[in-house]
């Protein structure tokens, strides 16, 4: 029962996420701040990481496509790929490596040092003052770094193309836009919101519910990263199928 | 949290949003959201890989894209694809112009295609129909080159039929050249023993002409006594040389003879040359015919062309059961040939009951089995019953027992 009590638990904790962040007071400033570490900080990786995924793309999309002598949709193939599906899932685990395991550390330290008791002590609502305002940054930021993954992705790609093609910037550009739609972009960037909205709520559900001092506070760290990606790429099959059914021009 | 510290989340979320916005300007643009556009639709009977979003180009240049597709409302009716084409085109887009769906190459995605129209036809109006012409599919090709490769098949056993008539038709060619080769050799040889006798003859008519020669010379005889005068003499040697030269000749001539008949016995003659060059031909072509034989087979027992074959009546019969061969049989197009014949006129039954082959029942059996003669050696015979009881003439009897007629292909090997 103890399995199924915790499941019921973290999913009241999830829907009571949803509640509090339509309900005020709205902690707007804790909120930047939180955006700040989740977004601003997180670019620098998400960047690198964008740009060396558009190379890696490029040359697999080349040497698939050179065999058909269809080099001409090398552009189009790293775009689609990468807006479709690289872009949103490498993000979601990179922002799950990086931002779950802060926030299960930082919630687990508070914790544990009884921080978040003394927030309580002076009526502070701890739930949206922590938990709140980290789920609202995490789903405000994903589809930012996505965009950014998706943009230094396409210049990865267009370097690794240019060095052997001598391809031009535009060229490539619009070449990458030819076959993409509305129902590939914007359906696959909205969907890391809920990628942010599982990262935080994991990452919060096992900090605030750190036992057993600084040794719990790291097993929460490390099952925060492990379940928040687990549930990434799980959520991420129904959200796909979710995306066919509503969009079926997506599936073609 | 410091002002720095918001203005970079500010610049965060402005640029993030910038960034998402100029993806979807560039998704609009390419779709031609942003500029001045017309509607107009074409009906197709067929629209495989048609949908919603799908390029519409104009004499190659991007012009647009499917708006709609609306279903016909019953069978053999024709979709209606609605298109929004840009209006810097629309000048182009007359009422003669046709759209037609095509393929980026083997493996690209489909789209249609808009010919430009002519320079007579009035421009369509916003919301026009235009004709549409059906894609050619890979199915239809692939259809219409089984249909090719059948024809070629036809062509092929056409072929082979009268390949086999023209080298029959060359084997016999050959064998009456041989004939007519030794017919001459005998005639060759013939004169050559005819003129050994009339050498000998004339050698014979020389030694005469010479013992009478020399008998005029010394005189002998009247004739000797009348021709001792220097004036006859000298006339009567001159008849002699003549004789000689005459005879010279007639030996020079049946050396040339026999010279002729040589060469037309010799390794290298030309005769010969010709027999070896028809004898190559014939192997070559015996060769050729084996190997097509041998790649037809092969082409029988094809995966893909085995159903083809199989249609045209090609069955292998080793790969058949006998299920399949019964209902064969039972197929109007082939009729295969059974001799029947009736069971009083070939046996009869002796006082003890038993039974027995009939008076001239053999020559009837073996009458029978020459119409299976006219078949080629490679035809199937099928043995339809057998027996595998009793002696040799049990086993005969009683291979169709349960019948009152006899088939003859079944006695074709009665075992």
């Amino acid at each position: 029962m103890a399995p199924l009590s915790s499941a019921g638990y973290a999913v009241a904790f999830a829907a009571r996420a949803i509640r509090e962040i339509f309900l005020p007071p709205y902690e707007i400033k804790e909120t930047a701040r939180q955006l700040y570490e989740v977004g601003w900080r997180s670019l620098p990786l998400i960047a690198v990481a964008g740009f060396a995924v558009g190379i890696v793309l490029s040359m697999h999309t080349r040497a698939s496509l050179e065999r058909f002598g269809a080099e001409a949709l090398i552009p189009a193939a790293l775009m689609l790929a990468l807006v479709r599906e690289t872009g949103p899932l490498v993000v979601g685990l990179l922002v799950a490596g990086r931002v779950g395991a802060g926030f299960g550390a930082e919630l687990g330290a508070m914790k544990v040092t009884e921080q978040i008791d003394a927030l309580e002590a002076v009526a502070v609502d701890s739930f949206k003052f922590l938990v709140v305002t980290r789920t609202l940054a995490c789903m405000l930021a994903m589809p930012i770094l996505t965009t950014v993954m998706n943009f230094t992705g396409i210049i990865g790609g267009w370097l690794a193309e240019s060095a052997i093609s001598g391809m031009s910037f535009e060229a490539y550009f619009r070449s990458a836009f030819s076959v993409v739609g509305f129902a590939d972009y914007v359906p696959g960037t909205i969907k890391t919101m809920v990628f942010g909205y599982i990262i935080a709520i994991t990452a919060c559900y096992f900090g605030v519910h750190t036992r057993g001092g600084t040794q719990g506070v790291g097993y929460s760290a490390t099952r925060s990263v492990v379940t928040a990606s687990i549930l990434l790429i799980t959520a991420n099959v129904v959200l796909v199928r979710l995306i066919f059914f509503l969009f079926p021009e997506t599936t073609g | 949290m410091g002002s720095p510290r918001l203005a970079l989340v500010g610049a965060f979320v402005v640029g993030g949003l910038l960034l998402f916005a100029v993806g979807l300007f560039m998704i609009g643009d390419r779709r031609q959201l942003f500029t001045e556009h017309f509607f107009v639709v074409a009906d197709f009977g067929n629209v495989t890989g048609v949908q919603v979003g799908t390029d519409v180009r104009l004499s190659g240049l991007p012009a647009g894209e499917v708006t709609d597709i609306v279903i016909p409302p019953a069978p053999g009716g024709r979709f209606q694809v609605q298109m929004r084409v840009r209006e810097d085109l629309h000048s182009l887009v007359r009422t003669d112009s046709v759209a037609a769906v095509l393929t980026d190459g083997l493996l690209g995605s489909a789209f249609i295609q808009i010919r430009a129209g002519t320079e007579s036809a009035p421009e369509v109006a916003d919301g026009g129909t235009l004709a549409g012409a059906d894609a050619v599919q890979v199915a239809d090709l692939i259809e219409e080159g089984r249909e090719t490769f059948r024809l070629v098949a036809d062509e092929f056993v056409g072929l082979r039929q009268e390949m086999a008539e023209t080298f029959s038709g060359l084997g016999e060619t050959v064998e009456t050249t041989t004939l007519l080769i030794n017919d001459v050799g005998n005639d060759v040889r013939e004169v050559t023993t005819v003129s050994a006798l009339f050498m000998d003859a004339a050698r014979g008519v020389m030694e005469d002409t010479r013992g009478i020669v020399q008998g005029v010379a010394n005189g002998e005889g009247t004739a000797g006594k009348l021709l001792t005068d220097d004036a006859l003499y000298t006339h009567m040697t001159g008849m002699a040389s003549e004789v000689e030269a005459t005879m010279q000749a007639v030996r020079g001539s049946a050396e040339q003879f026999e010279q002729i008949v040589g060469g037309l016995h010799g390794p290298e003659s030309a005769a010969q040359r010709l027999l070896v060059d028809a004898g190559d031909v014939v192997t070559y072509a015996r060769d050729a015919m084996a190997d097509l034989a041998e790649n037809t087979e092969a082409m029988k027992r094809n995966w893909l062309l085995r159903g083809f074959f199989s249609d045209r009546g090609f069955y292998n019969l080793d790969e058949m059961t006998v299920e399949e061969y019964r209902v064969l049989l039972r197929d109007e197009r082939y009729t295969p040939l059974r001799i029947w014949l009736r069971a009083d006129v070939l046996f009869e039954t002796d006082e003890n009951g038993g039974v027995t082959l009939a008076d001239g029942a053999e020559e009837r059996i073996e009458e029978a089995m020459g119409e299976l003669l006219q078949y080629p050696r490679n035809s199937p015979l099928v043995v339809e019953g057998y027996a595998t009881a009793g002696g040799p003439g049990q086993q005969f009897i009683s291979a169709e027992p349960s019948r009152t007629t006899w088939c003859a292909r079944s006695a074709a090997r009665p075992s």
